[in-house]
């Protein structure tokens, strides 16, 4: 066989198409030269909320002693404003993302830390309740003082049967509707799980019984279809070491 | 960004940044990781990614990976004008249900003359790994491709492989069991694998043209057995091996043929330390040629 170049190809310039450049994140099916699809988890960072500056009075004030007068006043409502926003505890602008990550995260922990183990997590309509033990409760208290706190997470620390929890309340926005179990099942068909798993449907409910990595490729796939929203969710570390994932479907 | 491909048991990397004269290499090297359980292989992929990340600890790990493509199946079908139905039709011809489950099927098509598309299964769960992983790992995952066909990507970035009217991607395995591509006018023609035995050759499988593999096969013949003292197959041949024999390598380049170039990164990519580079070591980073797709190097 002898290849023949053409003018044009001499110069550098071929005339077929373009070769294609294999992309397995796109989509099954046929595919195009190129896919530029990506999966992308990179950490966003929580931008702390800036306070408008309080605005300057318009008016030349020509009497030393009413300027002062006015600065005073106006110090005096900056804290009281700032010392309301602390009691009041307004709720952090976190994103549902980060919010699925840190359970995801505290999922994977929980399989490798001895010291600290998810207990609970409940995706509620408008916060999400994750319950995490410790035997020890210095571990609880390093945990506390890492980056959960400097996201502004409001947490609980108690003690119950020698057992250590801390409590923390995640801002959700999980009342979206639209969530059907019949979405559920077809999803738990395209996830790909490990052969420990066992899955149950009734009327309401959609349980899911196996390893964390079966929970976790679960959670994402419902992320990743706009569903987590649009379900009520419980998770759970059973103490034989498996998770248990139960979703209802949030009511109309 | 930092590019990973898979040669059985070994992860070969290259880390990269942008700078004024093209991407520039901060990071290579390579791990070995054996699949301890084969029912565990999220796990088995995030022990490598975590490890090579910490080893480059680029900041924001941005990441491209090329599977071995012993983890992959190649067919063929006919599907001229890429009809959808004439795939599923050979599909369900070809595989069964429970191979559906774990198999997802990509179609590309082959060259225009022939009508054919080549069809690549990849494993369900490798994929649900990957993209496990990236957000465990809080990484981005921008592309992920499978063995020659990466380097044949690289040949294209780095070599401007594409500027010749046809050529040839060449990867020597073990036992003188090489794979091949071939591309004519921007379109795959051919991917097969051949046999160099002492005197005579064999193609041991093909995809798409086959008189293209066998005339391929018998040029490689004579380049071997030095009766030829260039490839009249191909206008360019690019070579490279990742775990293959390196004797085999060494044989046909010191053989001096005017078109046959080693598909090496490091011979064109600059690096940030005055390295000397190893022309036939650093060969396996070859396949993280998908890293750079798109790029002007």
């Amino acid at each position: 066989m002898s290849t023949i170049r053409c003018p044009l190809q001499r110069l550098g310039i071929h005339l077929g198409g373009l070769m294609f450049s294999p992309n397995f994140i796109a989509e099954p099916g046929i595919q195009k030269e190129t896919s530029e699809e990506s999966w992308i988890y990179l950490q966003k960072k929580v931008e702390p909320v800036v306070e408008a500056p309080p605005a300057q009075p318009k008016e030349k004030i020509q009497n030393t002693k009413a300027k002062w007068a006015i600065y005073a006043w106006a110090a005096s409502v900056i804290i009281i404003i700032a010392s309301a926003g602390m009691f009041m505890n307004p709720k952090p602008k976190v994103s549902p993302d980060m919010v699925l990550n840190q359970v995801v995260d505290l999922i994977i922990e929980s399989g490798y830390m001895k010291e600290l183990q998810l207990a609970e997590a409940h995706f509620n309509s408008d916060y999400v309740q994750v319950t995490i033990t410790a035997g020890e409760l210095s571990a609880l208290q390093n945990f506390t003082l890492g980056y959960r706190k400097e996201d502004n997470i409001p947490y609980e620390i108690f003690r119950k049967n020698d057992i250590n929890y801390v409590s923390l309340n995640f801002p959700w926005e999980g009342n979206k509707k639209g969530g059907s179990l019949e979405t559920l099942k077809a999803l738990a068909t395209k996830t790909v799980f490990s052969n420990k798993i066992s899955i149950k449907f009734t009327d309401n409910n959609f349980e899911l019984r196996g390893r964390s990595s079966d929970i976790i490729s679960y959670l994402l796939q419902m992320a990743d279809n706009g569903l987590i929203q649009k379900f009520t969710l419980s998770v759970y570390h059973l103490e034989s070491g498996q998770f248990y994932l139960k979703v209802q479907a949030n009511q109309v | 960004m930092l590019a990973i491909s898979q040669s059985g048991a070994t992860y070969n990397y290259l880390n990269w940044i942008p700078s004024e004269s093209g991407p520039l290499v901060t990071h290579h090297g390579s791990i070995q990781k054996e699949l301890e359980n084969p029912d565990r292989i999220d796990e088995h992929y995030y022990e490598i990614l975590d490890k090579i990340f910490s080893q480059v600890q680029n900041g924001d790990p941005i990441c491209t990976f090329s599977l071995d493509s012993s983890s992959v199946l190649f067919s063929t079908c006919n599907a001229k004008d890429k009809n959808q139905e004439m795939i599923n039709w050979h599909l369900n011809q070809t595989h069964d249900d429970e191979l559906n489950k774990v198999i997802d099927y990509y179609h590309f098509a082959m060259s225009s003359e022939s009508g054919k598309m080549l069809n690549i299964g990849f494993p369900k769960a490798i994929r649900q790994s990957f993209q496990t992983n990236m957000s465990l790992l809080k990484s981005k995952l921008n592309g992920l491709s499978v063995g020659i066909f990466s380097a044949e990507v690289g040949a294209r970035q780095w070599m401007h492989a594409d500027k010749n009217g046809s050529y040839l991607i060449w990867k020597i395995g073990k036992k003188k069991n090489d794979e091949l591509l071939y591309i004519q006018n921007g379109e795959l023609v051919s991917y097969f694998s051949i046999h160099r035995s002492g005197k005579k050759g064999k193609v041991n499988w093909q995809f798409g043209d086959s008189v293209a593999a066998e005339s391929i096969c018998k040029d490689i013949i004579n380049v071997q057995n030095n009766t030829s003292k260039k490839f009249s197959s191909a206008e360019q041949v690019y070579l490279y091996t990742t775990d293959g024999n390196m004797k085999d390598v060494k044989f046909f380049h010191a053989l001096e043929l005017e078109n046959l170039t080693l598909l090496n990164p490091l011979s064109v990519l600059e690096t940030t330390e005055d390295e000397k580079v190893h022309e036939y070591n650093t060969l396996p980073l070859a396949e993280t040629g998908n890293s750079f797709g798109g790029i002007d190097v």
